[in-house]
């Protein structure tokens, strides 16, 4: 047994040996942990390279667009007629093609009423006519020999106003007797009263013809209303047009005034449309209206604005506007039922229609989509070179400005974006040619660096 | 009566164990439910509040901060998740591990019950449990058939799947609702001067039945119901809107086309390019995923006229079964067989995706397969350095303990998945350790003169409890891996429990059947001694025996003996290098040598992408770009299928909630099998963004590799504040720094903001025409949305009559900017008169994170350039920064990183769990405070072939390396306590500390390389697969394997010089104490001849 402790039995140089060699082991492996840690490879930050934002553009270009204005309205026939009868009869013949929905021109019978008391009238009233004529020749005659008796009773006076006279003389000469001035005086007295008899008589002959002529015109205009009403038992259409509807058949006893038929034009129409009074800024005779009916929405008709209501309703915040629709009518439209040469349906009277009203087209704008505009702002992608960066090469940044924008409108501009249909007016800010950028608008700022594709027609 | 000597006198009672053992093992191991990761417990509750038309922010601060505040106080709650989108909140409450779920779900129900000041519109809110579906399959029917035969046609075949047992949920996916939609015609409405809500109304009132009580006279009652239209469209289209006093009668057909149609949701599926309508498999409950492929691929083969295989049960249970009995053998072929019965064509083909069962299988067949090569291993292993009896009751032992570990998890409920297969795996070389011991002890007390029977009863009782302990710290090293948190903390949670069923039915086995077999044979090979004549094979098998222990006796022991002197002479720098080598290797670590990843990423076969285009762009536009990048995906001759989602994004995992929205879109990639392609599945992925080219317009195109493991972009980071601008500032100021760092691409936020929206606003003057915002906003929404007139209970839905307005009027923006809205009394007055109608940019969906908002910033890695973990480190001073200069602002790390967080959290916790418990069963093992210790600081040591094993093999350190080393500590302890229970038996004896030391390590060398062999060659199949499939399994594996060779090294070697300096110190401080010098406690033996060595012997020694 070792009374003391086995290290004891080592030279000092050995156990400064074994502490250093011991010692130096562990140094050395937290030398090579220090090494091994500072030497570490972090992860290598880059300096912020700038990402390019692939966005797609539109190149600004002007288009003449109209701001659009919705309405409604009912349409009704410019020329339109309500055909009735005009006199009492019974009706004796409707013509087979008169019925509703078939075409008429103006003069085609309608409906032919019983004549025989309208003939019986005419005929009459002729009667009537040739008694009061040969009445009228009678009194002429009569005026004719009225005079020559009144020339004779003339005569006949002044030679007894002569004998009276020359019996005064003879009495005044004494020659005669006052007998004889009496029996001459009483002569002549009598010749003066048949004078003025026959005078009075022919006096009152011109009264007695006028009033004969009177008779006759009486009568004569009696024998045209009959003539008339004998021409109204046979009823026309007025005009061109369609038969709305024939209310009358064979048969049926008319009165005066009672609705035969109505025939409309459907050739002219006009629309009183209503549309938002905030139009009135915009809107002009003549502006287009594109019309369609509570149908199919790719049928429609084109009008015009012909006259605009000079009061809004404030009751529905609306105002007039009246658009007229000019249908060009086919030809050949007796032979079936009536259509325009288009093709397309015709616009009828009373039928219900939304209208559009494009207003303001008169000038070119530009036009981008309505997502491409950011509150007032748009941006633009622009070519620039970075100055500082030893790098001359031209690069695309996006660029903001401020805008003002007209209105909004819906529709295809495969000129400018083969898909889109939204669209913001531009009315200044921006130039022909800049390049919109339509893409990524939450992620732009002024300066963003961005490569730019342009929207194109999927082929 | 030891349970040894009971089973050594009771043979048949041990065999009968065993061969109980083994016939359950086989039976229950056949029927074991098998499922790609172990179930999780749900910990979710999801709220759901819906209010209707509802814009976001409208819908946050009327409902969800509400919401919020009241639940945010429950006990136990861990994170409130809340997703505001456009009519509708959906909050996900996470409690934290252990909740009791269906409490939870009455504590949020009851806390939403006394919820007071809601608006009048919302709806009922529905609160569930939120458990995420595991997707087994896809069936996908494609076509361009017309939709309502897709629909019908996908709907029968689920009727038909439901009709199976065990199909779990079974959803059908790409299909609209159907609708009654009643398309009123603009003109009509101004014409007849009636406004939308009011044609609603009138369909209202003309569809509703009402009972109307009963009648109760004398002799019967009869009851009375007012009848409404029934839900056909063509009598909905006779209800009169309008009368007029004269009875003019306005009908529904006179101004709107009804007709039967789909919900319009703007949602497009194809699969392989082709319009696609699926329905998918969920496994809810018990059921086998790979069972309900089967099924499933059955029910196909069925209907599309191909045949199917029987399998082995299937042929023995038609064999078997009754004549005449027509009833399916099985549930597969039950489905063929409704398959075949549906004769009907179908409109389009049927197509399975996304089949788990593949990777399920496939998994398990390759964990099997290195299973059972570590197995023949560790069994040749065995034959090498032991008896060849020997080994075969040790193997046998195996095969034992695995098959009764099947039995034990049957009856647990634990299921056949990755994590516990891999857990198998593990104590295939463990489970050996403890028979070696009891065997090798047996067959040496044998050797030294007693009986069979009594050496088999004594060899066991004596390492019975060393055994004993030795499971015992194995478990407890295991165990501690259930405190491990995040995702990855609930897959291992399986793991202990398998380790801990394994070794418990090994030391049964070793205890009670192993002593029975070895009394039976060494009483055979007694005889066989015996006998005069010795066979050939006996002959070889001596030789081999004799030069085996010869190799053993005079090179490897006596080499061992010099080193482990030579080690305690100098023992100080012995130590010294030791510690040297764990600084240098920890410095590996450090240096970024070795890089830390979270998990490894390999090959995968199926990709998902998720594409982003800006908020607000239409279906038509988002699915250019889809096609654009699908046809580019068809073009790659590695894709077997692309399923194609436009205008939504599901979670494929199934463990989110969908996001729908027109600029969204998915596609899902399934890639050949590995085998079956030359290039991998990243390469694939470059490929195809090559092939794409540039996406102008997109906002971001994420991809990603599904594999084993937690998914999910690489970095992740949400930021949490109050002030909206704020944290877009800070939001764009963590991009632009996450976006410096070299090889990191696709960084994005989930921000919603920048949604277009039109905004109307009543005009003074409005009111007077008897305008108000809610009149005119029903007008407007039905208008753009429609009103919903009428629900009625369609085949298995909901069938709204929805009252809109034509398609050319609600997608247009300039329409509705024109539109017309009646007075209450029946007068059209144009929209822009009464509105003020502006245009501005809203959130199209809102997040909040624990009450606050939240935008999340990920980013993806290209991990062959970068170290995503070196990355998140890298930014930390960065985010402390943004942070300093932002308050009231957090950044809280997201997925991966969470993960990651989560789990480092826990590790110390885990560590100290695992040390604590072997520490007190050492303790009470060895009744001493120090030597627990000295045994344990064996375990540092293991991080050297860690470090180096990883290194070797070409691994990155993972998190499962780490948590790999909390199990290892148990493995590792178990060589140093055999090593300490001899030294303490020789200091029993009278041996000094140096020769104690000397004849332990000379004892148990065998046994303790033994025991490392086949543990390290139970892994060793595992450590070498190539196969993507388990690989992020293998850094486990390799820590396992690597720590406890360099840590059998130092144990062998330093051990011995942790004891003699141990003397050192108490030598030390006896002379401190006592003031004067003592002899040394290695006087006698240091630098000489041992004063006392036992006769080497043939055979080792226990």
């Amino acid at each position: 047994m070792h009374a003391t402790h086995p290290l004891d039995k080592l030279s000092l140089a050995s156990r400064l040996v074994r502490t250093g060699v011991g010692l130096g082991v562990i140094a050395l492996a937290v030398a090579a942990f220090v090494y091994l840690k500072a030497t570490r490879i972090e992860p290598a930050t880059t300096p912020p390279i700038e990402q390019s934002l692939v966005v797609e553009t539109i190149g600004a270009l002007p288009v003449k667009v109209a701001r659009i204005w919705t309405g409604y309205g009912t349409s009704r026939a410019m020329d339109a007629s309500n055909v009735s009868a005009e006199v009492r009869a019974r009706v004796i013949d409707r013509p087979d093609q008169i019925e509703a929905g078939r075409a008429v021109r103006a003069g085609d019978l309608i409906a032919q009423l019983e004549p025989t008391d309208y003939q019986q009238a005419v005929r009459s009233a002729e009667q009537r006519i040739a008694l009061f004529q040969a009445q009228l020749e009678g009194v002429d005659i009569r005026r004719i020999r009225l005079g020559e008796r009144v020339e004779l009773a003339q005569e006949e006076a002044g030679i007894a106003e002569k004998n009276l006279e020359r019996a005064r003389e003879l009495v005044a000469r004494g020659a005669g007797n006052i007998t004889d001035i009496e029996n001459r005086l009483t002569t002549s007295h009598r010749a003066q009263r048949l004078l003025t008899t026959l005078l009075q008589e022919l006096d009152l002959l011109p009264t007695e013809r006028a009033q004969l002529t009177a008779q006759v015109e009486y009568e004569r205009a009696l024998l045209r209303v009959a003539e008339e009403n004998l021409e109204r038992t046979t009823i026309r259409s007025p005009i061109d047009g369609m038969l709305q509807e024939v209310y009358v058949n064979e048969g049926d006893l008319l009165t005066v005034g009672s609705i035969v038929a109505r025939v409309v034009n459907p050739g002219r129409l006009e629309i009183p449309l209503r549309i938002p009074m905030s139009a009135t800024e915009t809107l002009v005779i003549g502006d287009r209206v594109r019309l369609t009916s509570d149908g199919p929405a790719d049928v429609g008709w084109n009008g015009v604005v012909s006259r605009i209501a000079p009061e809004a309703d404030a009751g529905t915040r609306t105002m007039t506007v009246f658009v007229e629709v000019s249908q060009d009518l086919d030809p050949a439209y007796r032979e079936s039922r009536p259509s325009p040469r288009s093709g397309d349906p015709l616009l009828l009277p009373g039928q219900f229609v939304i209208g559009r009203v494009f207003t303001g087209a008169r000038e070119p704008h530009i036009i981008v989509p309505r997502r491409a505009v950011d509150g007032d702002r748009i941006y633009l992608a622009r070519t620039t070179t970075d100055q500082g960066n030893g790098d001359d090469e031209p690069i695309e940044r996006a660029v903001s400005v401020e805008v003002r924008v007209l209105h909004h409108i819906e529709g295809l501009f495969p000129q400018i974006h083969p898909t889109e249909t939204q669209w913001a007016v531009i009315s200044t800010g921006l130039q022909n040619g800049d390049r919109v950028i339509v893409s990524n608008i939450d992620e732009m700022f002024t300066g963003l660096r961005v490569a730019t594709r342009t929207a194109k027609a999927d082929p | 009566m030891s349970i040894a000597s009971f089973g050594v006198r009771k043979p048949v009672v041990a065999n009968l164990v065993m061969f109980a053992i083994i016939a359950a093992g086989i039976m229950f191991g056949i029927n074991l439910r098998r499922e790609f990761f172990p179930e999780i417990n749900p910990t979710q509750v999801l709220i759901t509040a819906p209010y209707p038309g509802a814009a976001p922010e409208e819908v946050e601060s009327s409902l969800a901060i509400k919401i919020e505040d009241r639940v945010a106080d429950l006990r136990d709650v861990k994170e409130l998740n809340s997703v505001v989108s456009e009519g509708m909140v959906t909050i996900r409450i996470e409690f934290n591990d252990g909740i009791d779920i269906a409490e939870a779900v009455a504590d949020v129900k009851r806390e939403l019950d006394a919820l007071q000041d809601l608006p009048e519109d919302a709806e009922r809110i529905i609160v569930n449990k939120f458990e995420p579906n595991l997707p087994v399959i896809v069936l996908s029917l494609s076509g361009y058939g017309d939709e309502r035969e897709m629909k019908r046609a996908i709907r029968a075949i689920r009727d038909d799947l439901r009709s199976l047992p065990d199909m779990g949920d079974v959803t059908v996916s790409g299909v609209r609702r159907d609708e009654v939609i009643v398309e009123v015609r603009p003109a009509a409405l101004l014409r007849h001067r009636l406004s939308l809500p009011q044609i609603a109304q009138q369909i209202r009132e003309a569809m509703v039945e009402v009972p109307g009580g009963s009648v109760r006279s004398a002799t019967q009652n009869v009851s009375i119901r007012t009848l409404g239209a029934k839900q056909r469209a063509a009598e909905i289209r006779d209800i009169v809107v309008k009368a007029g006093s004269e009875g003019q009668i306005l009908r529904l057909r006179d101004i709107a086309d009804v007709r039967d149609g789909f919900v319009d949701v703007d949602v497009r599926v194809r699969l392989n390019g082709k319009p696609s309508v699926s329905l998918t498999v969920y496994k809810v409950g018990d059921e086998d995923a790979v069972e309900m492929a089967e099924v499933v691929k059955a029910y196909v083969a069925g209907r599309t006229g191909e045949t199917i295989n029987l399998g082995v049960g299937e042929r023995l249970k038609k064999l078997t079964r009754k004549p005449g009995d027509a009833t399916p053998v099985s549930v597969r072929v039950q489905a063929y067989e409704l398959g075949q019965s549906r004769t009907t064509p179908l409109p389009g083909e049927l197509t399975l995706t996304t089949d788990l069962a593949r990777f399920i299988v496939g998994r398990l067949n390759l964990l099997m397969r290195n299973a059972a090569m570590g197995g023949v291993l560790v069994f040749i292993t065995l034959l090498l350095l032991l008896n060849w009896r020997v080994s075969l009751w040790v193997a046998l032992g195996l095969v034992i303990s695995l098959m009764g570990t099947l039995v034990v998890m049957r009856l647990v409920g634990i299921t056949l998945n990755l994590l516990t297969m891999f857990g198998l795996i593990i104590v295939i070389g463990i489970l050996v350790d403890d028979a070696i011991v009891v065997a090798e002890n047996i067959i040496a007390r044998h050797e030294q003169g007693e009986s069979a029977h009594a050496a088999a009863v004594s060899g066991t009782n004596q390492v019975a409890w060393p055994v004993f302990v030795t499971v015992l710290t194995t478990i407890c090293a295991f165990l501690p891996l259930t405190l491990i948190e995040g995702r990855i903390g609930d897959m291992l949670g399986a793991l202990p429990i398998v380790v801990a069923c394994a070794l418990s039915v090994s030391l049964l086995e070793c205890l009670l059947i192993l002593p029975a077999h070895m009394a039976h044979s060494l009483v055979k090979n007694d005889e066989r001694h015996d006998a005069k004549t010795i066979t050939k094979f006996e002959k070889v098998e001596f030789a081999f025996e004799a030069g085996r222990d010869r190799l053993f006796n005079k090179i490897i022991i006596q080499g061992y003996v010099k080193i482990v002197r030579a080690s305690m002479s100098h023992r100080y720098l012995s130590v010294a290098i030791a510690i040297a080598a764990v600084i240098f290797s920890f410095g590996l670590v450090v240096g970024g040598r070795l890089p830390f990843t979270f998990l490894s990423s390999a090959d995968s076969e199926t990709v998902s992408a998720n594409l982003r285009m800006p908020i607000g762009t239409p279906i038509e536009a988002t699915d250019e770009t889809m096609r654009r990048i699908e046809a580019a995906a068809l073009g790659l001759s590695e894709v077997q299928s692309i399923w194609t989602i436009v205008g939504a994004v599901s979670s494929i995992e199934g463990d989110a909630v969908d996001s729908v929205a027109t600029h969204l879109g998915q596609f899902i990639l399934e890639l050949k099998p590995v085998q079956d392609r030359d290039r991998t599945s990243r390469e694939v992925i470059v490929a195809w963004r090559t092939a794409i080219g540039e996406l102008p317009g997109v906002e971001s195109f994420r991809i990603e590799e599904l594999q084993g493991g937690p998914s999910g972009p690489p970095i992740s980071m949400a930021v949490v504040g109050d002030n909206p601008q704020q944290l877009m500032r800070v939001v764009d100021e963590l991009k632009e720094l996450i976006d410096r760092k070299e090889g990191v691409f696709d960084v994005a936020d989930d921000s919603d903001s920048g949604q277009r929206e039109l905004r109307l606003r009543l005009r003074e003057g409005a009111s007077e025409l008897g305008f108000t915002t809610q009149n005119i906003a029903q007008q407007v929404r039905g208008a753009v949305y429609g009103l919903e007139a009428f629900t009625f209970a369609g085949d298995r839905e909901d069938v709204d009559v929805r009252v809109m307005l034509p398609e050319h009027i609600r997608r247009s923006i300039a329409a509705v900017e024109q539109l017309y809205v009646f007075t209450p009394d029946g007068r059209a007055v144009p929209l822009g008169e009464v509105v003020k109608i502006e245009e501005a940019e809203g959130y199209a969906t809102l997040r909040r994170l624990d009450r606050q908002r939240v935008v999340t910033v990920s980013a993806d890695v290209d991990e062959s350039a970068a170290n995503t973990e070196d990355i998140t480190r890298s930014l930390a001073p960065d985010i402390a920064r943004i942070l300093a200069q932002n308050p009231g602002i957090r950044i809280i790390e997201r997925g991966r990183q969470k993960d990651m967080a989560d789990s480092f959290a826990s590790l110390p916790l885990g560590m100290f769990a695992a040390v604590g418990m072997i520490f007190v069963v050492l303790a009470w093992l060895f009744s001493s405070y120090i030597q627990p210790l000295i045994v344990l600081s064996a375990v540092p040591f293991a991080t050297i072939g860690m470090i180096w094993g990883h290194l070797l093999l070409g691994f990155d350190l993972t998190i499962l390396s780490l948590i790999g080393f909390i199990a290892l500590t148990g493995i590792v302890v178990n060589d140093s306590l055999i090593f300490m229970e001899f030294f303490n038996q020789k200091r029993r004896e009278g041996l000094s500390t140096f020769d104690a030391c000397v004849e332990a390590g000379r004892a148990r060398i065998r046994a303790i390389l033994l025991t490392t062999i086949t543990t390290v060659l139970g892994l060793l199949p595992l450590m070498l697969e190539k196969s993507f499939q388990a690989r992020f399994l293998i850094p486990m594996a390799i820590t396992i394997s690597g720590g406890l060779m360099s840590a059998t090294g130092i144990i062998l070697i330093v051990l011995p010089c942790f004891l003699m300096i141990w003397e050192d110190f108490k030598w030390v401080v006896g002379i401190i104490w006592r003031g004067k010098l003592v002899p040394s406690p290695h006087a006698d033996s240091m630098g000489g001849a041992p004063t006392h060595h036992p006769v080497a012997k043939p055979g080792p020694e226990i």
